[in-house]
């Protein structure tokens, strides 16, 4: 017994010591994806070793952030939105200001195959929803539990000033809230996998991009007027162990090959002028036109989802 | 002397469940209270909620009861074959993942559109804690003596008539107490409520997280946080009203009869309810394990359970968390046996002393025992965010560390785990141990030699259901499980929050797995008492 208990409390010593090489921790929303490749490059172009750590959502990952700001659970973080830059901000998270690395813009995506069979025009702009012709087609996010439905939430906040009328004939319309972005496209829209009942959905520019026919002719478009254009941030964390790997880290994420990663591996486009894949220039190409930018949604956000949730009856 | 050694003894398991529990929480309640509560526009959210989760706790709870208690009557009151395969296939959902009930209520739902999202958490809950109230009714039921319902039987009074005016006043304590338990249980079901509600539909527990985590509301999130612990203190004290003890797990052989034919109604009844709301839903996520998405019969689900899912979505692979879940699991179960066996030890020895009669305690034993069943009815997300903000500065290590998501499910296996041991300690008949001291044996040995002895079965199955917690356990690995760290249910969310290109029948087959585990074992600890009983 005694031999087992020292053997354990060896085993428990070594795991314990470093190995040596220094390592560099990244905090990232759930949706972050990287590339064995990449994440090689960076720990042998700098020298540290990479640790990634998923904290949730956008959401839950920036208040994870601000509640243990004295000491970190990560060195950099990327993800940060500008829904949620504020709260970084004003908790004052990050050490230097945040870096943009990457853009989405929130527009809706039509199924092209059920419009084409009921001889359905194309909504010109989502304000067009509330259409009696569009009754019971347009599934949207929840804005309480969805960053891609506060976007949009937001954008109505942008284009009308009371969008509450406009959103009262949407509800009566037959719109369908679901509860984040990969139950709406995934399970209600008609025009992916999950093969569902709502030809029109609240996604992204980009997601036309992966919904192609065999002989490469899309399936899907977006609705590329009014959008809201969601940017991506990363930075050094306050307080944080290893500053110097967290500035390196930033660094390699404007890189050039982690910038021309950005659409295959999370349907962004980069900020840095590195080009788009060849189905993306064709098909998923940023909105037109896109409203919403000089908001401050974090001042507003609890009276926008009160109002929200008054309509749609949820308590929050 | 002794009585002073068994005070020093109460130290341990009191310093433990204060650092690991009550510490983050009241960590968590003084970050909240900082500014006053209740701040204007607020209110009215909290009472909605709180009216919300006290609803579909007592409608589930409701319905459990109305099909449990002709199942207790069924698998506790009467003999049939295969009766103990019964018991312990009902006892299956109660130790499954809640994400694993959410799926096969989904699936359930599927022929029909799927359910409304209140219909399905309430179904959920039903599915859930059924085995709840079969077991602490049944086990009930099967103590009180044969004789005078047979007495009315022979004065000409029907089944269904004798239980009713007969059975049922007898079994109010056990009633109250299960109610009591299953409303706990009920209102605090944070996965189910999570994966079923798809946002739109809050109970105290996910309006917690949306609060803190997403508007990062402290004091909104303190003040749903106090209400879950008055719910849960006020549910324990009526599960303890008039000494019953509530968390029935053990089934010790009792007074029954063959199965004859006036039984057939009810049988009949039994077995739909059975089917209808165990079988059918949990064999549904099984089956359809076995097919793909356009419904072809096929193995692929299992073999993509190598990968980690459609654009690598998962931090780590289905293997390394599983090797995660298994090491949380091994340390989560020794310290529930340490401090679970001790608490039970020194709760009994407290009985004892004081000649109680069983079950009976006073109110210092209600309290010591209330405070390590707390656990069970406070939310996760707290305990989760408790740790987060208390484990700074130096303790900043053991926050980042595996160690801590082990630590805190232990806590939450501890209350289950009381209640297997505590009532076989109290039970070993006193003739042994006094005979054992009159040989000259010292309170250690006696509790060395015949207490653990005989209480090895109980033992044994405590340590599997401890197990089972933290195998189950979503709320606070979710919240504290970093990076590489991610256990199999948190990996099962990931999976069934992304739906789409793969990912779901992922989830099916992993759940399908979950669910031959958790059955095996519940078998198990089944058998194996049943040959040490005989």
């Amino acid at each position: 017994m005694k031999r087992i208990i020292a053997l354990a409390l060896m085993a428990l010593a070594l795991s314990s010591c470093s190995t040596g090489v220094k390592s560099v921790s990244l905090v990232a929303h759930d949706s972050f994806v990287i590339s064995d490749d990449l994440i090689n490059k960076f720990e042998k172009d700098s020298g540290y070793e990479l640790k990634i750590i998923r904290a949730g959502d956008v959401g839950a990952m920036t208040s994870k952030l601000v509640l243990t700001k004295d000491s970190p659970i990560a060195d950099a973080v990327y993800g940060i939105d500008n829904t949620f830059a504020p709260v970084a901000e004003n908790n004052e998270i990050i050490d230097g200001g945040l870096t943009a690395i990457d853009y989405a813009d929130v527009c809706f995506n039509v199924d092209l195959e059920y419009f084409n069979q009921n001889n359905l025009a194309l909504p010109t702009s989502w304000i067009d929803l509330t259409e009696s012709k569009y009754k019971n087609l347009t599934v949207i996010e929840n804005p309480n539990t969805s960053s891609t439905g506060l976007a949009f939430l937001a954008s109505t906040y942008a284009k009308f000033n009371n969008p509450e009328k406009w959103w009262i004939s949407l509800r009566d319309n037959g719109v369908k809230v679901a509860a984040s972005w990969e139950d709406a496209y995934y399970t209600d829209f008609s025009g992916s996998a999950g093969k569902g009942k709502y030809p029109i959905v609240l996604s992204y520019s980009s997601s036309p991009a992966d919904e192609v026919d065999d002989a490469g002719n899309p399936k899907t478009q977006s609705l590329s007027n009014d959008c809201f254009r969601q940017t991506e941030y990363a930075g050094v964390l306050r307080n944080s162990q290893n500053s110097a790997g967290a500035k390196a880290l930033v660094e390699f994420l404007l890189s050039d090959a982690f910038q021309k990663s950005l659409p295959e591996s999370m349907y962004v486009y980069p900020v840095k002028d590195v080009g788009l894949p060849k189905s993306w220039a064709n098909n998923a190409k940023p909105a037109r036109s896109f409203i919403g930018e000089d908001l401050d949604i974090q001042a507003n956000r609890d009276k926008w989802l009160a109002q929200y949730n008054y309509i749609f009856d949820v308590a929050p | 002397m002794l009585h002073r050694k068994h005070k020093l003894l109460w130290l341990i398991p009191l310093g433990f469940i204060g650092l690991t529990f009550f510490y983050p929480l009241i960590a968590v309640l003084n970050l909240g209270f900082g500014s006053h509560l209740f701040s204007a526009g607020n209110e009215q959210g909290i009472f909605s909620v709180l009216g919300f989760t006290i609803w579909q706790a007592a409608i589930s709870t409701g319905l459990a009861i109305l099909l449990g208690i002709p199942a207790a009557y069924l698998f506790y009151r009467k003999l049939f074959p295969g009766l103990r395969t019964l018991r312990a296939i009902i006892t299956v959902p109660f130790m499954l993942p809640s994400l694993i009930i959410a799926m096969a209520i989904i699936e359930m739902g599927r022929p029909f559109g799927g359910f409304d999202p209140v219909f399905a958490i309430i179904l959920a809950n039903v599915l859930a804690n059924f085995s709840v109230v079969v077991r602490n009714v049944g086990s009930q039921w099967q103590s009180i003596d044969l004789a005078q319902e047979e007495e009315a039987e022979l004065s000409g009074s029907g089944r269904f008539l004798t239980a009713l005016v007969i059975s049922l006043p007898q079994l109010t304590t056990s009633i109250r107490s299960t109610i009591a338990i299953v409303m706990l249980y009920c209102a605090s079901s944070y996965g189910i409520v999570l994966s079923l509600g798809g946002g739109r539909i809050n109970t105290l527990e996910t309006a917690l997280s949306i609060s803190v985590l997403q508007r990062l509301d402290l004091q909104h999130g303190a003040a749903l946080a106090l209400l879950q612990i008055c719910i849960t203190v006020f549910a324990f004290t009526v599960s303890r009203w008039g000494g019953a003890n509530p968390l029935t797990l053990d089934s010790s052989a009792g007074n029954s009869k063959a199965l004859d034919k006036r039984d057939l109604p009810i049988a009949i009844f039994t077995f739909l309810v059975t089917a209808l709301f165990v079988v059918i839903p949990l064999g549904l996520v099984f089956a359809k394990a076995f097919f793909d998405s356009s419904g072809n019969f096929t193995f692929i689900n299992f073999l993509l359970l190598e990968t980690r899912g459609y654009r690598d979505l998962l931090n780590i692979s289905l293997l390394e968390a599983g090797f995660n879940s298994l090491r949380n699991l091994l340390v989560a179960s020794v310290i529930a046996l340490i401090i679970g066996t001790l608490v039970s030890y020194l709760l009994a020895h407290r009985t004892r002393s004081r000649n109680y009669k069983k079950n009976k305690t006073d109110l210092i034993g209600i309290t010591l025992d209330g405070i390590f069943l707390l656990p069970v009815g406070i939310s996760a997300v707290v305990l989760g965010l408790g740790y987060l903000i208390s484990l700074n500065g130096n303790l900043a290590g053991i926050r980042s560390s595996w160690f801590v998501v082990p630590l805190v499910q232990s806590v939450l296996a501890i209350p289950l785990f009381i209640r297997i041991v505590y009532p076989t300690l109290l039970a070993i008949a006193d003739n042994q141990r006094e005979q054992a001291y009159t040989d000259g044996a010292k309170s250690s040995q006696v509790f060395f030699l015949i207490d653990l002895a005989i209480a090895k079965p109980a033992l044994r199955a405590a340590l599997a259901y401890s197990a089972l917690v933290s195998l189950g356990e979503f709320g606070v690995a979710s919240l504290l499980s970093y990076g590489d760290q991610t256990t199999v249910p948190v990996l099962l969310y990931q999976l069934i929050a992304r739906p789409g290109n793969g990912n779901y029948q992922m989830a099916l087959a992993l759940a399908a797995l979950l669910f031959v585990i958790t059955t095996i074992t519940v078998l198990l600890i089944d058998n194996e008492r049943k040959t040490k009983r005989s």
